[in-house]
């Protein structure tokens, strides 16, 4: 996996923060929160000019993406995946201000996924 | 509980207390865990007051009443039931074009149960088999034929007063329900043990969609109840309740699923609120509405 000095733009790069188990229901609940971080220098034709509308893109792209809240549990063990019983589901993401770094924009949002734990997990 | 004679199931702490709390002892069911257990003693107490100036002699109960509220963190057939103030049913799997009804449509006529079925698998004719697939929910009890009464065996779901016509009113308010893990031609196996065993003779098959409750109506729900405190050491705390019946309509509770993020997923908890019924305790006589027990852990000081 490659490492990066600095994040790549126009692409989301997510990272996977705390866990916590609940223990109290018929089937274990995991949550995990995702973050999701992401920036732009716009494109070169625009002469960068054109980051924020680049930013707001993918802002958008992220409210799109992360609708609906839920999405077939597939194992992933198997080939080809194998659907389960559960459903992953997860938050609204809760987004940062912008951040303004030279000709860079950048942003992050945060997302609390949960899962059920199935049998065999 | 067995409505019908009135008599309660029967929880003994010193045979049967360290059982496995995810498989209690028969007839006992998990209901999984509750939080906000909270008791509320009602009984009423009254000095028998002698003298001049007036002092009090003794106390004696005026009345006996105790309260029991909870919520369940899971909705299931019976978390829902016994959290609801009223008659609980089974959304009977519908024919095709049926008028719709608040508590189900006409219902899709039912199949009967062959013989070599078992509390955990029904055995079918393979036509019958191929109405059902994995993940359903079955309902499987007998016919209604006009009675009256407390209604569903092995728990009562209703009481009817006068006769009704709908053939499948019995399926729709009987807690002989389970989900199908698997089907094969030959029958259906289920994902846990019907509460009423072996299907009876004369009980028949439907699938369910759903559950039903309404606010209103003139049914109480009792049931014995037991609720489970474990110690880290081991130790437990029993509340054995032989009656007890619903007092309040149903009601929820939100509660967010991340303390971070309060306006996200929430979990729906199922509020309940109970009153404690007394039986006569046969050691004694006495009347009383709870029993709770305490088992050491291993080595503690008594």
């Amino acid at each position: 996996m490659p490492t990066f000095s600095q994040l790549p733009n126009d692409v989301f790069v997510l990272r996977w923060l705390g866990l916590g188990v609940d223990m109290d229901l018929g089937s274990a609940m995991t949550a995990e929160e995702c973050e999701i971080l992401y920036q732009t220098c716009g494109t070169q034709s625009f002469g960068g000019l054109d980051r924020g509308r680049a930013l707001s893109e993918m802002d958008e792209e992220l409210v799109v993406m992360v609708q609906p809240f839920f999405t077939p549990k597939l194992n992933y063990t198997a080939t080809p995946p194998a659907a389960m019983l559960t459903k992953v589901f997860w938050d609204e993401p809760g987004f940062t201000p912008i951040v303004t770094q030279r000709d860079l924009l950048s942003r992050s949002a945060k997302v609390m996924v949960y899962s059920y734990q199935e049998q065999g997990e | 509980m067995n409505r019908a004679t009135q008599t309660p199931v029967l929880f003994d702490a010193s045979e049967q207390g360290a059982f496995d709390l995810d498989a209690p002892p028969a007839p006992w069911i998990s209901l999984g865990w509750i939080q906000d257990f909270t008791r509320k003693p009602m009984s009423k107490t009254a000095p028998v007051l002698t003298g001049i100036p007036a002092a009090t002699l003794e106390q004696v109960r005026e009345t006996l009443e105790a309260q029991v509220s909870l919520q369940f963190l899971s909705w299931t057939k019976l978390t829902m039931a016994l959290a609801t103030g009223s008659q609980h049913m089974n959304l009977l799997a519908s024919v095709s074009g049926a008028a719709a009804a608040a508590d189900g449509a006409q219902a899709a006529a039912a199949v009967v149960p062959q013989t070599g079925s078992t509390a955990t698998f029904v055995a079918l004719a393979s036509a019958d088999a191929a109405k059902f697939t994995a993940g359903s929910i079955i309902a499987l009890d007998v016919d209604y034929t006009g009675q009256t009464g407390f209604l569903g065996a092995p728990v009562a779901g209703a009481y009817v007063r006068q006769a009704l016509t709908d053939v499948n009113y019995i399926r729709r308010v009987t807690f002989n329900v389970a989900l199908v893990s698997q089907v094969n031609p030959t029958g259906l196996t289920l994902a846990e043990p019907l509460l009423g065993g072996a299907p009876a003779a004369g009980a028949k098959l439907q699938a369910v969609t759903g559950f039903v409750d309404r606010e209103g109506g003139s049914f109480y729900q009792e049931w014995s109840a037991l609720f489970v405190m474990q110690g880290s050491q081991g130790e437990r705390i029993f509340y054995y309740y032989p009656r007890l019946q619903t007092m309040v309509g149903a009601e929820e509770a939100a509660i967010p699923l991340s303390g971070k993020n309060p306006g996200g997923q929430s979990r729906v908890l199922l509020k309940g609120q109970f009153l404690a019924l007394p039986v006569t305790d046969p050691l004694d006589g006495e009347r009383v509405m709870c029993y709770r027990s305490f088992l050491p852990a291993a080595n503690a000081m008594v």
